[in-house]
């Protein structure tokens, strides 16, 4: 919103105030489409070729995002609006690390505005990059309380980081803010279950199930799992995982979560055939390794086991020894 | 008993529920475990440091050895703020600071004690390890000792690597000769010169260990005329780089011979079978124990190896950093996986947001069942990210039939609660009262002895072990016993417990309400058999190797 205020300093000879106000309702279709019959006039106008950007990128068009801000760079160098366009864009499609110098540019010349450290923020959040998430993010939050973006990311980051206490705590008061947020309502019932509050956390899985922006997505049904797994109800927990893997069947985390119930029931020949089908979908996975590993054991195939054991042994000297092993 | 049972049920206090006070002031043991920290957050500071319970004087009671840091970046014991401290047991849990008689004050930066006889003499010497030093105390059997490490070959400088920082050590017989062989837990490459700066200018952190090499573990036979050989390479041990912090021991494939487990920090934990030819095969994939069940390696800290399910078997317990959960594997028996029982015993669930550091299997309530002790406490200024204090009350895990683990950290007493650095800690029974009493040493500030005041009718019975063709104190050796109504527990001989730290020698059972036990059956080191039968609960049993 207030990215838009700025770059009516870019257009302020344009009579766009139409779209804009399409666009401030979230009406992105028909913003797009009203901005670009003014392209017909303006082919060359940065300012409004930013405009379609946000509108493609609000769209989840993310090609399209990314080459219309790539062109308002080529027409207006180093235009910080745009590179926070293009760093948001990046994110977006998992390329934070290409994003971060991109925004952290935009924020030094932006002096600080607030949707651009919130996207240089949610960069370093998905880039993993924990210590300058949490101080961006952290920052954001304190100087404005009723940021609920902000702290959404943050509860995310610090999720992802493990932090389940304090990620707890952030998303609670994100939802406190902005209640109809399902994504921060599964981060919320995932921080419980790490906390070691299952019950509540099954409580609020349950009370999800009837949410139906989430509860046709893998992503619960895998959270609610695990939840179940850690229970130990090893059966329930399979049901969920099975129904995640129809929705989502070439995922190797889910295929794991499968084999490992099956593994935990006892059912150790379908386990094996579930992992192996795991690290075929992801070879370097660690998790299905070990599991493969620890199955072939169990089932006398030495050579198989030691083939997982190799692979295992020359994975860990590759990343964790120590750096120029 | 019962009485006093409903009593206690009256006053709110739960009979049987396991309780400590903490009484180190009261007994006279005022030490202070200094890391020399400027603010400048060097990783030596964030490991140290360990501590030892033993009887030094043969005078049947417990006696206590805190290792310590040392001024940075020198690594130097500058003052006797940095000394470590032997402190003389009176049984009556009552302490005196005999240090300076004894002549054992260390020098440079200390990390870990092993305590055995080694030179099989009768008494307990001490071995400290540290940073780029380690100390070979031998008992002199007057109430001195004498630095004995360059004599005897024990230095522990690497060929290749040169000084190491050590971590921890631990004293058996791997190769059943009657002598007892030093394995070296090694951590990393570590130079206070070009120690790597971690966090943010606002938030410094101590550096994740992917930002140094590690370094292979270290093994010296004992060759019985007093000196040691260095077998790290012959061996096969040095082969495995790892970043070595906790070591304990055990027959964990059931061959007879002792094997060597090592947790690592994020790294996969070692497992080294022993083969009975010298050598060390490391299986710790293989055997499943390596990593947890997910393929993550977790930050390890302390190990202990007990059997916590009277199935026989010894099993593994090993702590690790928040968000690891500790690991418990089960041994399911010679040639088998482990099973990782972490989430089906509760543990995962119960330590998730736990960092601990030493640890130990013992049965404080003396049901039979084996608990659990973690010393714990976040890294410094974690807490920032953590938004909590990265001080920690220490966690208890109660035992429940060998199946679960309840935490029952908050009913063990008010000062269970008070949050400390915790780090080293050491089990044994300080009062001689059948209840496993803990020292742990406190990261700047006052270490803490936690007696045993758990209210039950519960029994117990107890046994040291003097070994003739074993070594002398007997480590190694497993003990069996069966119970009137049929059940059995067994447990084994190590003074390698937990973090950089070691405990009593002793071997302790709790019986439950059985009041004598029916067998015991000792498996000597070697595999000598002796069986000892009809024994009244509630006291010590001296058990002598037949010649």
């Amino acid at each position: 919103m207030l990215l838009l205020v700025l770059l009516l300093f870019w257009a302020q000879a344009i009579d766009i105030a139409t779209a804009d106000r399409l666009f401030n309702q979230g009406r992105y279709e028909a913003a797009l489409e009203a901005y670009q019959q003014h392209l017909k006039r303006l082919p060359d106008e940065p300012a409004l070729l930013l405009r379609i950007g946000f509108c493609q990128y609000s769209l989840d068009q993310f090609d399209k995002a990314e080459a219309t801000f790539r062109r308002v760079l080529s027409l207006a160098p180093g235009m910080p609006q745009a590179q926070v366009g293009l760093g948001s864009v990046l994110t977006a499609a998992g390329r934070a690390e290409e994003a971060i110098p991109l925004l952290e540019e935009a924020v030094k010349k932006l002096d600080g505005d607030v949707q651009a450290r919130r996207a240089l923020g949610r960069a370093y959040l998905e880039a993993g990059k924990f210590i300058e998430g949490e101080e961006t993010l952290r920052a954001l939050v304190e100087e404005n309380p009723r940021d609920w973006q902000s702290w959404f990311y943050l509860g995310v980051l610090l999720f992802d980081q493990n932090y389940s206490a304090p990620a707890l705590e952030a998303l609670e008061k994100s939802l406190a803010l902005h209640p109809d947020n399902p994504i921060a309502l599964v981060y919320r019932a995932g921080a419980l279950s790490q906390l070691g509050r299952l019950d509540e956390a099954e409580k609020e899985f349950r009370r999800l199930a009837a949410n139906a922006a989430v509860n046709r997505s893998s992503e619960y049904f895998l959270g609610y799992g695990q939840l179940l797994f850690l229970k130990g109800d090893y059966a329930g927990a399979l049901a969920k995982f099975e129904a995640a893997i129809e929705r989502d069947p070439d995922s190797a985390k889910l295929h794991y979560w499968r084999a490992r119930s099956l593994f935990y029931l006892k059912r150790i020949d379908e386990a094996l055939e579930a992992a192996e089908k795991c690290v075929a979908l992801a070879p370097n996975m660690p998790g299905g390794r070990n599991l493969l590993l620890r199955l072939y054991r169990l089932k006398g195939m030495e050579k198989e086991a030691a083939e997982q054991a190799a692979w295992l042994r020359a994975h860990e000297h590759k990343v964790a020894i120590g750096r120029g092993r | 008993m019962r009485r006093l049972a409903w009593l206690l049920a009256f006053a709110g206090v739960a009979f049987g529920q396991i309780r400590f006070e903490e009484i180190a002031r009261e007994a006279g043991v005022e030490f202070v475990l200094r890391n020399g920290e400027r603010g400048r957050f060097r990783q030596v500071e964030l490991m140290v440091a360990g501590v030892a319970v033993f009887d030094y004087n043969n005078d049947g009671c417990l006696d206590i050895y805190f290792t310590n840091g040392g001024a940075l970046p020198s690594l130097r014991k500058t003052g006797p703020e940095y000394y470590n401290r032997l402190y003389e047991g009176d049984c009556r849990l009552h302490f005196t600071d005999v240090t300076e008689k004894a002549g054992v004050a260390g020098e440079g930066y200390s990390m870990a004690v092993a305590t055995a006889d080694y030179d099989n003499d009768g008494d307990e010497d001490i071995y400290v390890a540290g940073v780029n030093r380690n100390i070979l105390y031998r008992n002199n059997g007057d109430g001195t000792f004498t630095d004995v490490t360059k004599a005897v070959g024990l230095t522990g400088i690497d060929p290749k690597y040169g000084k190491m920082w050590a971590i921890s050590a631990g004293w058996f017989d791997y190769d059943n000769d009657g002598w007892l062989d030093l394995f070296i837990s090694n951590y990393i490459v570590w130079d206070p010169r070009t120690e790597p700066r971690c966090g943010t200018p606002e938030v410094p952190l101590y550096c994740h260990p992917d930002n140094y090499h590690g370094l292979p573990d270290q093994l010296f036979r004992n060759k019985g005329d007093g000196t040691f050989e260095d077998v790290t390479y012959s061996s096969g041990i040095g082969e495995h780089i790892g970043k070595g912090m906790g070591v304990a021991f055990g027959d964990f494939n059931r061959d007879g011979r002792q094997d060597v487990f090592v947790a690592n920090d994020s790294v996969r934990s070692f497992l080294f079978e022993n083969t009975g030819k010298g050598t060390f095969r490391e299986v710790g994939l293989e055997y499943g124990v390596a990593l947890r069940e997910d393929g993550a390696a977790i930050a390890g800290m302390g190990a202990d190896t007990r059997d916590y399910d009277n199935d026989g078997l010894p099993d593994i317990f090993l702590t690790g950093m928040i968000n690891d959960t500790f690991l418990l594997f089960r041994n399911l028996g010679p040639g088998l996986p482990f099973a990782d029982a972490s989430i089906p015993s509760g543990i995962a669930v119960a330590t998730r947001q736990y960092t601990a550091w030493s640890t130990g299997l013992y049965d404080f309530d003396n049901d039979g069942w084996k608990d659990i002790f973690c010393a714990a406490s976040h890294f410094p200024n974690l807490g920032h990210y953590l938004r909590t204090d990265s001080r920690l009350p220490n966690l208890l895990l109660q035992n429940r039939e060998g199946k679960r683990f309840e935490d029952v950290s908050t009913r063990a007493g008010p000062e269970f609660q008070e949050r400390a650095f915790h780090h080293g800690a050491a089990f044994g029974d300080l009062d001689n009262d059948g209840r496993i009493d803990v020292v742990v040493s406190v990261v700047n500030g006052p270490a803490k002895i936690f007696h045993n005041i758990t209210e039950s009718a519960n029994h117990w019975i107890a046994f040291d072990l003097e070994g003739r063709r074993a070594n002398r104190q007997g480590l190694g050796a497993e003990i069996t016993i069966r119970l009137p109504d049929g059940s059995r527990q067994m447990n084994h001989v190590q003074t390698s417990v937990g973090y950089a730290s070691s405990s009593q020698a002793r071997v302790h059972f709790g019986l439950g309400a059985a009041e004598r036990v029916e067998e015991v059956e000792v498996r000597w080191p070697g595999g000598k058999i002796q069986r000892l039968s009809g024994l009244e609960a509630d006291r010590v049993v001296t058990v002598k190797e037949p010649e």
